[in-house]
């Protein structure tokens, strides 16, 4: 265990966060730094507030005390910097994949030459290259979350948020998509906030794991991941310092959701 | 996906037979269909024809003397007059009370202030048997064009209010959420998100809405001052013309029919992925 990298720049502030919804404390008085260009993971059972956190972060909605700075400005209002990527893909049903990627960049009134040519771009970088007129109907789980990290990526942003991605997709394609993940952010390390309750996952991808605890919603304890890159979902697994990272952490889950190991 | 494209297909005329036998059986199973549609209408205009040459020709008249009459009525009578009469009422009725039934259902389904102020009143009327309102309707506005096209117009409005308001309602909360993430102003929230979602809900409505107005449209045709296709099929029956009668009400079902199916190519085209893979 230890308190990381003092000596790096945050990207992204939250201080003394609390929220309530009704008379349950969701979150209560958390404070996170989140690096620049780091891949931090917030780590914790179901219940735990962190998917309230990111959408905190995001500023979807509004934490009741406590402020989110990004880039030092305080954050009311969703970011233009940030791009979400959601739990349940998000999609539009009637827009196209290409429409899809488009709809941010339509938003945010890029040029139509640019939108088309950053949507070839993302389709073809998550590997949905001819797949651009297909409606998310007729797409599996795992290419829906393809489009949606295209289209957070399409935007450039400077910081990712991802809410449990991969949580709604089989084991399978969560692995090869885990794998997907890791090599493209090693091409582009932007800085990601990944919201997990697999310690696997966490493990894999992550630089720096934050394992909150429950009722309420706090943050316990902050860990390191010794794992040099490039890492593949198989190197990670066969790392020595795996097994060890993955008992400390899940000793300290249950401890942080008040059950006997 | 990769994988699949670079190599060379070892099972490729395999696949092939299988893609063909497919469609040979899907071939097959629409050939039978048409062909049971086919026996069946067989069927049933055989029972009409013999069972008309057998009866009263006040109790019912054989398919081939309907025909006969219908022709008659629209080359000779006053069908063809009647029909664009009563049509374009309906239309005019259709076009006013969609319109009015869209505008309600969408402020309602998303001013929950305007709901709690309106909301029961609709329900109230749409409860109440419309036919019921029409010596109302005819004591305000007499018995003209401005009675029938709002008798009309209320028969299209109500279904299409309560599916629109349904469309509304059932916008995904989560879809808008990321509209928001992704810092959508009211407007493009109108326009990418809660436009599309209810699009399907209207269609919906309209088709409810076309079924409804061609009640209303007989309803006000007979029930105000005769006219129109109503005002035909009135007197035939008073003068036990069933044949006449028949005629009147086969060209109806087959107006029905035509606006049900434009209806769909509506939908078809404005909503296509609606038909795309599981509905969602």
């Amino acid at each position: 265990m230890s308190v990381a990298g003092g000596a790096r720049q945050a990207k992204a502030e939250a201080a003394h966060i609390s929220k309530w919804y009704g008379d349950l404390e969701v979150l209560h008085d958390v404070s996170l730094e989140v690096h620049q260009r780091e891949f931090l993971c917030l780590l914790g059972p179901s219940g735990c507030g962190k998917t309230t956190l990111l959408r905190i972060l995001d500023g979807l909605i509004r934490a009741d005390e406590g402020t989110i700075t990004l880039d030092g400005e305080v954050v009311t209002s969703p970011p233009a910097k940030a791009a979400m990527v959601f739990q349940q893909f998000g999609l539009f049903p009637w827009k196209t994949v290409s429409q899809n990627v488009a709809f941010p960049m339509t938003l945010a009134r890029v040029a139509r030459a640019s939108i088309e040519e950053k949507v070839r771009w993302a389709v073809d970088l998550v590997g949905l290259k001819g797949f651009e007129d297909a409606f998310p109907a007729n797409l599996s789980g795992g290419m829906r979350q393809r489009v949606g990290i295209a289209r957070a990526l399409a935007l450039g942003p400077d910081l990712l948020l991802m809410d449990e991605p991969f949580a709604s997709v089989d084991a399978y394609t969560r692995e090869l998509l885990q794998g997907e993940l890791l090599s493209i952010w090693e091409r582009f390390r932007q800085t990601v906030v990944f919201v997990t309750h697999s310690i696997d996952e966490a493990i894999t991808l992550a630089d720096r794991i934050v394992v909150m605890k429950t009722k309420p919603g706090e943050v316990y304890h902050t860990f390191d991941v010794p794992i040099e890159r490039p890492r593949t979902v198989t190197t990670v697994r066969q790392h020595p310092e795996y097994e060890p990272l993955r008992e400390t952490i899940w000793d300290d889950m249950l401890a942080g959701s008040g059950r006997k190991a | 996906m990769a994988v699949r494209e670079r190599l060379p297909d070892p099972r490729a005329a395999l696949r092939e037979r299988v893609k063909q036998r497919r469609r040979t059986a899907e071939r097959r199973s629409r050939n039978r269909y048409l062909l049971i549609r086919l026996l069946s209408f067989v069927v049933v205009l055989g029972a009409w024809q013999i069972y008309g040459s057998s009866t009263l020709e006040i109790i019912f008249t054989p398919f081939t003397t309907v025909i006969a009459h219908l022709f008659e009525l629209l080359f000779v009578g006053k069908l063809a007059g009647a029909i664009a009469y009563s049509v374009s009422m309906f239309l005019g009725g259709l076009v006013i009370g969609s319109a009015v039934g869209i505008t309600l259902g969408v402020a309602m389904g998303r001013f929950a202030t305007f709901e709690a102020a309106v909301g029961m009143y609709v329900y109230a009327i749409y409860s109440t048997p419309l036919v019921a309102l029409i010596p109302l309707i005819s004591l305000w506005f007499g018995f003209g064009i401005t009675a029938q096209l709002i008798i009309i117009s209320m028969f299209v409005m109500f279904p299409v209010t309560i599916a629109v308001y349904n469309g509304v309602r059932s916008v995904e909360p989560g879809l808008v959420e990321v509209a928001r993430s992704f810092r959508a102003s009211e407007g493009a929230m109108w326009r990418h998100v809660i436009i599309p979602s209810v699009v399907p809900y209207i269609v919906t409505g309209l088709s409810q809405g076309v079924a409804m107005g061609l009640v209303g449209m007989f309803i006000s045709e007979i029930y105000t001052a005769l006219s129109g296709m109503g005002q035909i099929l009135a007197f035939s029956a008073n003068a036990y013309k069933t044949a006449d009668m028949l005629a009147v009400l086969l060209t109806v079902m087959i107006l029905g029919v035509s606006f049900r199916t434009v209806i769909e190519m509506l939908r078809k085209r404005l909503a296509p992925w609606f038909d795309e893979g599981s509905g969602k």
